[in-house]
């Protein structure tokens, strides 16, 4: 294992994990002298039943003192506000954050502004604006893949000014995550496999990133192993508990790991291809991965080769020699979207091509890949990618991802 | 197979920095935590190995003023934390530096109670008054020669045995400056007791993902480690890795309970005056061949964490659990064979046969809290006490 000249890693949250974590939070709030916190949730979630879930948990020994169900889809400071007045109201002391990104987002915002009394949330964006820790929060992720249950990222978007501000600190990190089977069981085929290859990216790239660093190798081996493990089989039978919680620790492992080193080009892509055209973050992790692993072999082919082990257990690591193991990673990952479009009835997509949107209409036209491109040259995670890119690379991995090809190894830098 | 529980919790509260110029971000990072004015606490033998001169350096600069306090003895007591007490009050320090292993990090954790709270929350604590509280800032620069209990939720001071989540550092700087040689029997014993952790904690029933990623961690670099570090102390980033490995395996016992060759270690360590590492080196290849015999509860996999990824694909699954045995005792001789004097049996250390029953019947009262069968222990006990390595 490699020890990096310097390294600096940190995930203060506790973590509590089974098939009946929901019932501790009682005594977990007790613990943070907490007595009346308020539910932030969305429909979609609340719609599924999960919020009835919760409540069931904790009935009898916590007075909720609010219920919030309807986060937008995308975080939004009016909400935010809204919200934050709702928790002074109902004279709440603690926040329990039940759903995905923007679920967590919006409570990390809340937690602001009730903590800071703050009226104008921008005071506090950026780095080390927050200075004290705020009211407890208590994360309960409902997908297995953003991994923001252990993140101390908040992204806020003030939709009438077009703005979107980051908060970055120690102190958005949630108290406890709550990792319970119970919360993504009823989660569709496509959102499962999608998601959990959200979080096979981050443990991939945390791992031959280059501010990799011991324990966010230990906890990206840990999460691969068990993606790998357990993700097609739980697309294919989505009530298997011991997979979905399974995903549920693996999603928090991979949180911990890339949170504490750093991402690369497959999340560069992905976030411009998100913000083009509107494709969920997980799917285009899903189909870009195995493009990261091509880009980037010729600067860590050892590294990359080490991953063989998690991925396809003892036995196919001893009987590859070294110097096939990384195209035995790629080809594992590009097998892995194949067999998660087959559990999933043909909607995991593998490709950009494949992508549709609501309307069944193409979700990726291939004349916006130059825009797509374009956008990627202004993402800062870009940085930390072991070789580097420029437009026309950035474009001659998308063609390739959108046709669904290896890319050629004669048109990557060396 | 045996799985890890799946249900568990885990909680590792330290923000960790290590390597080059770690030190220099110390400021930065009590900045963050409101603290300006820290009191630095060491040791006469660290002081005088120019500590104090590398603290200040790493300080220049920044805007912090610091207090140093470098006189805590091995067997620090109450009279001292009362006088500490005084020293931080009057100065108006607002967070507490720990520099050192075990005495230094014990008085550190104790102090922090007081100055956090009251000086009588302390006896409220020995009363098993639980502390949920946040305490002031404390960071760790933990050195080669620990006591296995730096980095996590226990400190114990004379008389007084305290446990809490609260008490674990906020911080910790592991820098090659602050992890200076120590002798080579220092360095031995600390490695074999981060290993003790690690097996322990590999084997514990509710061992859990996070217990196994850190053992993980720490497995590694001490095996790949150890021997080189002792070969070649001046090796200054096989000692870095050799200090990450103890936190990681610290981190990984404190999240389950302690292990009974640990606590033996730690028993039988006080009773002869000896570094528990060297006990625990001893005792565990005794343990592991127990272990093995009952078979059920050991892991097939074990030798993943001992012999690394190629070497456990490569060897047949029946034959693991030996190899990870076998790994052990190898490093065990080696060691012997470095370092001076190296005890090779618990015999050597002094023991006689009869302290050995005398522990075995006390238990708890010995420091041996875990609920463990007799007979294991006086099994084990008398195979170390029997076999020279």
């Amino acid at each position: 294992m490699d020890l990096p000249g310097y390294y600096e890693y940190y995930c203060g949250v506790k973590i509590i994990a089974g098939h009946d974590a929901l019932e501790k939070i009682p005594g977990i709030l007790q613990d943070l002298h907490a007595r009346r916190p308020m539910i932030v949730t969305d429909k979609g979630v609340a719609g599924a039943g999960l919020v009835d879930i919760v409540l069931g948990a904790v009935k009898d020994q916590l007075i909720i003192g609010a219920v919030a169900d309807d986060v937008p889809p995308d975080s939004d400071l009016r909400v935010v506000n809204r919200l934050a007045a709702l928790y002074r109201e109902q004279g709440c002391d603690a926040l329990i954050a039940v759903g995905g990104g923007s679920v967590m987002d919006t409570a990390k915002g809340i937690n602001i502004v009730v903590s800071e009394g703050a009226d104008d949330l921008m005071k506090f964006s950026g780095a080390g604006a927050l200075k004290r820790p705020l009211k407890p929060l208590v994360a309960v992720p409902t997908t297995a893949g953003t991994g923001s249950e252990v993140t101390l990222v908040a992204v806020v978007k003030d939709h009438e000014r077009h703005l979107k501000m980051a908060f970055v600190s120690y102190f958005l990190l949630p108290d406890v995550s709550i990792l319970d089977s119970r919360m993504t069981l009823s989660l569709p085929a496509a959102i499962t496999a999608a998601t959990g290859m959200d979080a096979m990216t981050h443990a991939v790239e945390a791992y031959y990133g280059l501010s990799k660093n011991p324990l966010s190798d230990a906890t990206a081996l840990a999460a691969i192993r068990l993606i790998s493990g357990n993700l097609v089989g739980v697309t294919r039978n989505p009530s298997d508990r011991e997979a979905r919680l399974a995903m549920a620790n693996a999603a928090t492992l991979a949180g911990m790991a890339f949170s504490n080193s750093m991402v690369g080009m497959v999340h560069t892509l992905g976030h411009a291809t998100g913000s083009v055209c509107g494709v969920p973050h997980g799917v285009c992790m899903a189909i870009l991965l195995p493009y990261g692993l091509e880009y980037n072999r010729h600067k860590r082919e050892d590294v990359m080769g080490e991953l063989l082990f998690p991925m396809g257990g003892p036995a196919v690591f001893a009987g590859t020699p070294k110097e096939q193991r990384t195209d035995r990673v790629i080809a594992y990952v590009r097998q892995m979207n194949q067999d998660l479009h087959d559990a999933s009835g043909g909607r995991h997509a593998r490709f950009f091509k494949e992508v549709s949107d609501r309307d069944g209409k193409p979700a990726v036209p291939r004349e916006r890949l130059p825009d797509i491109a374009r956008t990627a040259l202004g993402d800062g995670s870009i940085f930390y990618n072991p070789e580097e890119l420029d437009y026309d690379d950035f474009l001659m991995v998308l063609e390739a991802a959108w046709e669904g090809v290896a890319l050629d190894p004669g048109c990557i830098r060396k | 197979m045996s799985q890890p529980q799946s249900a568990y919790a885990f909680y590792s509260p330290t923000k960790v920095l290590s390597g080059n110029k770690a030190l220099e971000n110390l400021p930065v990072e009590l900045d963050g935590m409101n603290a300006v004015k820290p009191l630095i606490l060491t040791t006469p033998g660290l002081s005088a190995r120019g500590m104090e001169k590398i603290m200040a350096a790493a300080f220049g600069d920044s805007n912090l003023t610091i207090g140093i306090f470098a006189g805590v003895p091995p067997q620090p007591d109450l009279r001292l934390i009362r006088e500490l007490y005084g020293l931080y009050r009057d100065n108006g320090y607002d967070a507490i530096i720990a520099l050192g292993g075990g005495p230094v990090m014990d008085t550190a954790k104790t102090l922090n109670i007081a100055v956090s709270g009251r000086p009588e929350d302390l006896e409220r604590l020995a009363d098993r008054d639980p502390l949920t509280k946040k305490l002031r800032p404390l960071a760790a620069i933990p050195t080669l020669d620990l006591s296995g209990y730096e980095m996590t939720r226990y400190a114990a001071l004379g008389p007084l045995s305290l446990n809490s989540p609260a008490l674990i550092p906020d911080l910790m700087i592991i820098d090659s400056r602050t992890v200076p040689e120590e002798e080579h029997k220092t360095m031995a014993a600390t490695a074999l007791m981060s290993m003790t952790q690690v097996v322990e904690a590999c084997l514990h029933p509710a061992r859990n993902l996070l217990t196994d990623a850190y053992a993980y961690g720490a497995a590694r670099f001490i095996m790949e480690n150890i021997l080189n570090v002792l070969r070649h102390p001046s090796d200054r980033k096989g000692r870095l890795a050799l200090a990450n490995a103890a936190f990681f395996a610290q981190t990984s016992f404190d999240n389950l309970a302690p292990g009974m060759v640990f606590e033996l270690g730690v028993a039988i360590a006080r009773s002869c005056q000896t570094k528990p590492g060297l006990v625990m080196g001893l005792l565990l290849p005794h343990f592991l061949l127990l272990e093995m015999r009952k078979g059920a509860s050991t892991r097939k996999d074990l030798y993943l964490f001992i012999g690394g990824p190629e070497a456990f694909a490569g060897t047949m699954a029946a034959a693991s659990p030996r190899k990870a045995l076998d790994r052990i005792v190898e490093t065990l001789l080696e060691l012997q064979s470095l370092v001076p004097d190296f005890p090779r049996s618990i015999r050597d250390l002094g023991i006689k046969k009869e302290d050995m029953e005398g522990l075995v019947a006390q238990g708890p009262a010995a420091g041996v809290r875990g609920e463990y069968d007799p007979q294991d222990i006086r099994n084990i006990l008398e195979k170390a006490w029997e076999t020279r390595f």
